[in-house]
Order: C-alpha cells, then structure tokens, then sequence
C-alpha cells in the first residue's frame, strides 16, 4: 500500500525542522535585538518544534485513516476550552519564555512565577464558580457573588478590629479582638445566610433568580457599608494575612483553599445524587417534582452553597489587601464566574454541568488577565483584550462550529477509510 | 396519474447515515380532500413531511406543487410557496395575545387592524373568544385551532396536520372536524396524521400507509376496514395483539386505596373511589371533567383542601409527590414532555430517579445498581435503545413513555396511576403498554388508567368510574358489553345514573 502523506502534514514537519535549526542555533538571522531575542527564546523554538512533529504525525495518521478525533471529543465543549487555555499559553512562551520559569523562594517557603500566580489569582473565581456552576445547571444566575464577597470581608474586619466593649475600633496591628475562628466562620455563616435567603426567594417564593438575587447584589454592599461605618479598615494580623498570603507545602494558601473546595464540592455533587437532582430540576422542574424530587430544597442548598462559597471567596480576597473594601471587593466576581461557568460548557439554559469546565474556564480568565498585566498591554486597552479573546473561545464552542467540527472530522475519517479499502482491495 | 392533483410526490428517497429512511415513496394529494397519512412510529411519515417542507434534504425524487417542481428549502420557504404545517406540540408564544400570535412575523402589525382580522377569523373557526387575551388564557384546544388559523391564513394550498387532535376532547375534535370539513370545500387539500383510528374513518377522503420507509399503499377510506388498517401498518395480523381482558379481581382482595369525598379548589370538588388491589380502574369523562385533576390529588400534586384518604386502610395526608412515592403511589402524567421526561439525562438516569427520589440524595445508588436497574428495565418494557445512556430525548414517543413507565415500576409501587399513557403513540407499543398495564394487576398492583379512548378504558378496566364537571357522576362495574359505551356516554351527558 501506497504511504499516503497530507499537505498539512508536510507543512508541519517542514516547520518543525525550521523552528528546531532556529532553536539549537544553526539559522540566526536580524541585528544585536534580534539575536538576543532568539537566544533567549531558544528553548521556546524547540517545544514548538516538537509541537509541530506530533501535530504532523497526527494529521499524517489521519490522512492514512489510521486515527481519528473521536467525535465525543470534538464535539465536547471541554475539549475547546483547553485548547484555548494551551495556545494562550503557547503564544506566551513564544513571547517571552520566562513566562513559565517558576522559582523557589526560601524567604517565604513558597514558590512564585506567573503560572502559579495565574492559579493563585483564579482562586477567588474558581471558588465561587463552583457555585455558580450549581446554580447555572438549575436554570438561574446569581448576581449577589460579588456583594457576598464585600460582605464577608467586611465582617472578617469588623470582627478583627472592632472592640464591643470600648464600641470602637482600635489602630491598626498585629492583633485580633476575636479569636481567629470566630473571624472566620461568622463571616461564612452570614453569606451562608444571605444565600440561603436567595433560595428561599427563588424556590419557596418562586421569584425569577435574576432578580432575587439582585436584592442582595445591591443591599449587599449596602450592609458591608454599614457594618463598618462605611469606612475601610485594615489590619496586620498574620495568622489572617495566612489566609490569602500565606503558604502550605510551597504553594500559596489560596491554591490549597481551592484544591480542597473544589475537592469537595465535586465529591457531594458527584458521590451523592444531588448533581443529578440539580440537572434534573434544572431540565423539567415540573418532572423532577413528580418523581418526588424536593425541587424547593435542592434550590435552597445551591444558593446557600453559593454564597457559603462567595464567603470564602470574600475571606481569601480581604486576606490579601488585608483589609475590608465595600465598594470594590470581588467587582464583577458575578460576570467572571458566569462567564467560567459559560467557557467551561455549562448552558445557560441550564442542565448538565462540568465543574472541571468551570476550573478551566477561571483558569482562561486569570490567564488572559495575567497576560495582559505580564507583556504591559496598555490599561485602557485590558477590557477590550479580554472580551477578545473570551468571544473566540465562545464562538469555537457553540453548537454550529462543534457540529461542523465533528462532522467533517467524521467526514475525512469515512473518505479517507473508504480510499484505504478501496487501495487494499485494489 | 390521478387527476386534479394538487402535490405529487414521486420516488422520494431520503438516506440518513446508516438507514435509509424513505425509500421510493409516492404521495399524491388532490385539491378538496382529507388525505390520511399512516404509519407506526419510524415508519417515514415525519420525514416525509419534513422533505415537503424543507426540514430535510430529499436524496431522489421529485415534487410538483400545483404543476411546478419545487424543492423547498425550508420551512418558511414552503410557507411561502402555500404549503402550511401545524405540529402537535403548539408552536405559538404563550405571552403574546391570540391576534399577535396570528400575525406574528407578517406584514401587518397595527393592532386595530389584527385584532379585528383575528376576530373574523376565529369566527370562521366557531371560536368566540377574546382575541386580545394571551394566548395562555385558553385551552390547549382553543391554542390548538389558533395555530391552524395561523396556518390557514398564509395563504395555505396544502395544510398538513400533524397530531392535531391528540389533546383535545371529543367536542373539541369535532369543532376542528368542522373546521377541516370548511377548509376542504375551499378547496384546501390537508394531510392528516393521526394514532386514531377513528378520527382517520371520521374525516378521511383517502389514506397512504409507510412502513419501514416504503409504501404499502394508498387506498380510499371505505376500501379497508380497521383490522386491515392496522394489520398493514404493522405489517403483521392484529387480532392477537387487541385480545387482552383484565384477569378477575379476587373475591377477597383488600382495598388499596379509599378516597372519600376529596376535592381541591378550582378542579374537583366531590370524588369518592375505592382501589382494591390488583384492580384496574378506568376513569371516563371529557376533557376538564376533573380526571386528571383527581390523580394529581391523589398523588399529592395537587393538596387535597378537603375529604379524607385511606392507604392500606390508614389515614394519610399527602401534601406532595414525595409523600405519595413513600405511600407506594406512582404517577405517570399525562403530558410526557413537560411532566414526563428529564431531556436531556439517559434512560438509566430517568429510570433510577424515582427509586433515588424516594432514598434522597444523600443515599445513592451506586452506578452498578443504576445499570442494573436500567438494563433490566429497558429488557421487560423492550424500549427500543442501542444503551441505557441514551439521552431520553432522543427516543420516540412510544419508548419515552415506556421509559417513565419503567421509572415507576422500578419504585414497585402498589397503586399505579397512568394518565393516558397511550396518547401519541403508535399501535404496536400501545398494545405493549396495555399488556403490562394488565399484567401488573394480575401481580397485585392496583392501576388507575385514565384515557380518551373510551373503547380502550372499557376494554383494559375491571371498573369504570365516571365523572362529570368535577365530580363523580358514576360508576360502572365489569364484566362490560357492548352496550357499556353508550351507558358511559350518556352518564358523561347527564341521561342516566351510574350504579
């Protein structure tokens, strides 16, 4: 049998052996700045040479019929989503290689670079898109996120600083006036509250989310507002300054507060039955309820969930200013984390949801985000940048273009079977 | 070539990947008749028509329209060309008003204008309603006949009616009758898809039967008789599959279930029944007579306001479908697609989810105990699926319902309420689901087995109760003859007193 070879694949290998003569030094080219540049991007030139052989074999293997994109794959939403997050990622090490270094910094017993800042960034949207996800799947959005999150910093500081028995606050220091728990748990307590609340609105009093969860997305701040007398209070407390700043077995604390979040949200959704609860009511309220699903409960969990999350959220952001902020504590949290949810596969229409989707979409977020702060894209043009690239990544997975996809990969696979056959017979 | 043909179309292949769907399929539809198109489910007759309004592409053949060949490429370009489709599922939006509805999407949008347009038209319709009250305001029937008049007034050579008449009650289908027997005079010619049989021999000028993507045959209606019908729709005698009778109740059977007096607002206000176990009670009535409104109060759908409940003999208050699941009561609805189905989960995950409903959510079924489940179900109900994890949506109406069939059964429960279960589906898996319906009661299950079709509640049930404007007008008990059907009918009527 003939060996049968595509175009791409050729173009593929052609490339490679480019960027590898490029990478190991043979190919120089340009002045001082340009030599430089290649230098220090040789490493860079390589990974993309070996890139382009696997991408060339791949095709090559296709064009021969030997292998194809399975259709559950190239259909997932998933699947585009990490490709987005790896090119984004690719076309930082073609920029600047140091991108990726990653170091240890004895001082802090922690490990820095922008990789493990982009994890530690996405931490705030990735806990609270667990939530969100939840809440997605049933059919709804909740706005009130961001506010939770101003709430619970806001109480965290109250507590820290505000002394009942002189009723004012003391200065600034390296103190608490409650214990450390109870500055943690009372803040989570009352989001768990104000989520809980958003439920009740929305299951037992059949309110639109949308607009439930507005009450607490404007009055939200209005309560942080008044817990602190509308002023910003910081503090100096290190076992608090842990929270956001810290580190636990080299990573930063967020990561680790996320790893467990995630862990564990996963485990209730997944190992009891409630994720098929929520995808249930989220497809056919009315049928989930005649077959004796408590779709008011399952509602009221989630939104208690949620802000439970948004609480957490709230105490690692106010951790890291180390300090309380009404007005602009976890901004536009609500739009980041429907917006992981949304590049992450979930429908808005709700029903069947991926939480590892919602990870990689928060991922994409702070990826972009870091991106833009990392090669000094001006300010003014970061929103415009962001919206960019987020509208490709949504339009790579909407229904028409998966559809396409995963038809003509078929497509191939069956003409290019039917050749090999027919060149076999032959 | 028949004359005074109106659409002709001749050896119309469609392939779709793997079947072939259609194969050589010829249809012809005179100008001024009711044309009867049948088959099972799968048969070819939806892909017939999505080919003649341009959902699908066709592979081969041709169409002529009124003496042009065309290819429609989509369904607002047959629209245009005058060939109008009214689904069974209403295609309209709720919220607007009956006249926007109407011209929604047309040229004309003054209100004056449309609603004095809508009014005329639902006066040639018979309708007397207000036309500028939502749409969701009315019945399913009057949404039913404003979707038609939508249709109608396009300009519509060619109507095809699909499922017209599957929600509507017996005055309501004959109002529609009425309406296709006017729309035919004008020299409309219709298409008219239906699982009943009766409606076909009621209206009918002419029939074409599929199977399997062929033509058996297009007949005039007088030239079969119903068995023949049905016998070349399934392409195998039908004499065996019709002659299923209840198994006797035993003389000392307990009572399952005893309702006394109960009533809700609004729906019924005064039922009183009595279930012994492994009975089958049929519920008679119209549409609106409170039948379906009292298995939803039985199955705590709908909370009881006034009356009392026995299960087993002991009081108990259920105030929602949870407490009804724990009392051994399921509940098949009667509108399958908004109360049935969960969409977009696979058949195993609609089948586990009343048996998980009934443990709570945190005591799951591992997924071996789910594929168990969904195995053995899916091969009792034989529901027509290459796995469990097919999405249920997917399935057609006849193994959708026998998947929330199984829902149930999987629950084991001990009063089996079913609301139509057979509407909308096809004569094979109507049979299917009547046999298990009666070989559950000879396990001991006691079934609630509401239908339409009158000939088939007298046919399934032990005892018949009848009821009238929301309350019990009476009650017949088997074994029933041929006279049972008028007696019904003139209970519903108000001519004679049930014993």
């Amino acid at each position: 049998m003939k060996k049968k070879s595509s175009l791409p694949s050729i173009l593929c290998f052609v490339l490679a052996v480019v960027c590898l003569l490029v990478g190991v030094g043979v190919i120089r080219f340009g002045g001082a700045g340009a030599r430089a540049f290649l230098d220090r991007q040789a490493v860079a030139f390589i990974v993309d040479a070996i890139l382009l052989v696997v991408a060339g074999v791949v095709f090559m293997l296709m064009a021969q019929g030997k292998f194809t994109i399975p259709a559950g794959i190239a259909k997932s939403k998933i699947t585009w989503a990490v490709v987005a997050e790896l090119l984004i990622l690719l076309v930082c090490l073609n920029i600047r290689i140091d991108f990726f270094s990653i170091s240890f910094q004895p001082s802090t017993g922690m490990l820095y670079g922008s990789l493990i800042d982009i994890v530690n960034r996405s931490a705030e949207i990735t806990i609270i898109g667990m939530g969100m996800t939840l809440v997605i799947a049933l059919g709804g959005t909740d706005l009130s996120v961001g506010a939770l999150v101003a709430v619970s910093g806001a109480f965290a500081l109250k507590l820290l600083r505000w002394d009942p028995s002189s009723v004012e606050y003391g200065t600034p220091g390296d103190y608490t006036v409650y214990p450390l728990i109870v500055v943690i748990v009372v803040p989570l307590l009352v989001c768990l509250l104000m989520g809980a609340f958003n439920g009740v609105m929305i299951g037992q009093l059949g309110l639109q989310p949308i607009i439930a969860t507005l009450i607490l997305m404007v009055s939200g701040r209005g309560v942080a507002q008044i817990l602190t007398n509308g002023k910003q209070f910081t503090t100096l407390y290190s076992p608090f300054r842990w929270i956001g700043q810290g580190s636990l077995f080299f990573l930063p604390t967020p990561i680790i507060i996320t790893i467990v979040v995630v862990a564990l949200v996963m485990l209730f959704v997944r190992k009891t039955a409630f994720g098929t609860f929520v995808e249930s009511v989220g497809i056919n309220r009315s049928a989930a309820r005649l077959s004796g699903i408590n779709a008011k409960m399952v509602i009221l969990i989630v939104f208690a969930i949620t802000g439970f999350l948004s609480g957490i959220s709230g105490m690692i952001y106010s951790s890291r200013i180390m300090s309380n902020d009404s007005n602009n504590a976890g901004l536009n949290y609500e739009t980041d984390a429907i917006l992981a949810v949304v590049i992450g596969g979930t429908s808005m229409s709700g029903g069947k949801f991926s939480l590892t989707g919602t990870i990689i979409g928060s991922l994409i977020i702070r990826t972009i985000v870091t991106f833009v702060y990392y090669f000094g894209v001006a300010a003014e043009a970061t929103m415009a940048f962001k919206a960019l690239i987020i509208a490709v990544v949504i339009v790579l997975q909407s229904e028409p273009v998966r559809n396409a996809m995963a038809k003509r990969a078929q497509a191939r696979a069956q003409a290019t079977m039917s050749t090999v056959k027919g060149g076999a017979a032959a | 070539m028949p004359d005074n043909c109106i659409l002709e179309m001749r050896g119309i292949e469609i392939q779709f990947p793997g079947v072939k769907a259609l194969d050589g399929v010829d249809f012809f539809l005179r100008a001024g008749e009711v044309h009867a198109l049948l088959g099972e489910n799968g048969a070819g007759k939806s892909t017939l028509i999505k080919c003649l309004t341009g959902v699908n592409k066709k592979d081969a053949g041709t169409i002529i329209f009124d003496g042009k060949e065309i290819s429609p490429t989509s369904p607002q370009n047959a629209i245009a060309m005058g060939i109008s489709t009214v689904f069974q599922e209403i295609n309209l939006c709720p919220n607007l008003t009956v006249a926007e509805n109407i011209f929604v999407g047309r040229k004309e949008f003054k209100r004056k204008v449309i609603n004095k347009r809508a009014q005329e038209l639902m006066k040639r319709f018979h309708l007397d309603i207000d036309v500028t009250r939502p749409l969701s305001y009315y019945s399913t029937a009057v949404q039913q006949m404003v979707s038609i008049a939508r249709a109608v007034d396009i300009q519509a050579k060619v109507l095809i009616l699909d499922e017209p008449t599957s929600s509507l009650d017996e005055n309501e289908v004959q109002l529609l009758f009425s309406v296709m027997r006017d729309l035919k005079a004008e020299g409309l010619g219709i298409i008219f898809i239906t699982h009943f049989l009766d409606q076909i021999y009621a209206i009918s000028d002419r029939m074409t039967i599929l199977r399997n993507g062929h033509l058996v045959g297009t007949y005039d209606i007088g030239e079969l008789t119903k068995f023949e019908l049905v016998s070349k729709m399934i392409g195998k005698d039908m004499e065996a599959i019709f002659d299923m009778h209840p198994s006797e109740v035993k003389a000392d059977a307990s009572t399952m279930l005893n309702a006394d007096h109960i009533g809700a607002p609004g729906a019924v206000h005064d039922i009183s029944l009595a279930v012994k176990q492994g009975e089958l009670v049929g519920f008679g009535g119209l549409l609106g007579s409170g039948r379906t409104e009292t298995a939803e109060m039985i199955f705590g759908a709908n909370h009881i306001t006034k009356g009392k409940m026995e299960i087993k003999g002991k009081a108990v208050d259920i105030k929602k479908p949870f407490d009804a699941i724990m009392n051994g009561i399921a509940f098949c609805p009667e509108d399958r697609k908004r109360d049935g189905i969960i969409g977009d989960l696979s058949i195993r995950e609609n089948i586990m989810l009343a048996v998980q409903a009934r443990k709570g959510f945190l005591h799951p079924l591992s997924r071996q105990e789910q594929n168990e489940l969904a195995d053995k179900y899916i091969k009792a109900l034989a529901i027509a699926t290459p796995d469990a994890e097919k999405k249920i949506g997917e399935l057609s109406g006849g193994n959708q319902q026998k998947v929330i069939l199984a829902r149930w059964m999987a629950t084991q429960p001990d009063l089996l309420i079913l609301d139509e279960p057979t509407r909308g589906i096809d004569v094979g898996a109507k049979a299917e689901i009547q046999r298990l319906m009666i070989q559950m009661c000879g396990d001991g299950v006691s079934v609630i087995f509401i239908s339409s079709e009158l000939e088939e509640v007298i046919r399934c049930s032990n005892r018949i109760v009848i009821m009238r404007d929301g309350a019990k007008a009476g009650e017949l008990v088997g074994p029933f003859d041929g006279n049972t059907q008028n007696r019904i009918l003139q209970i519903i009527a108000g001519e004679e007193v049930g014993a």
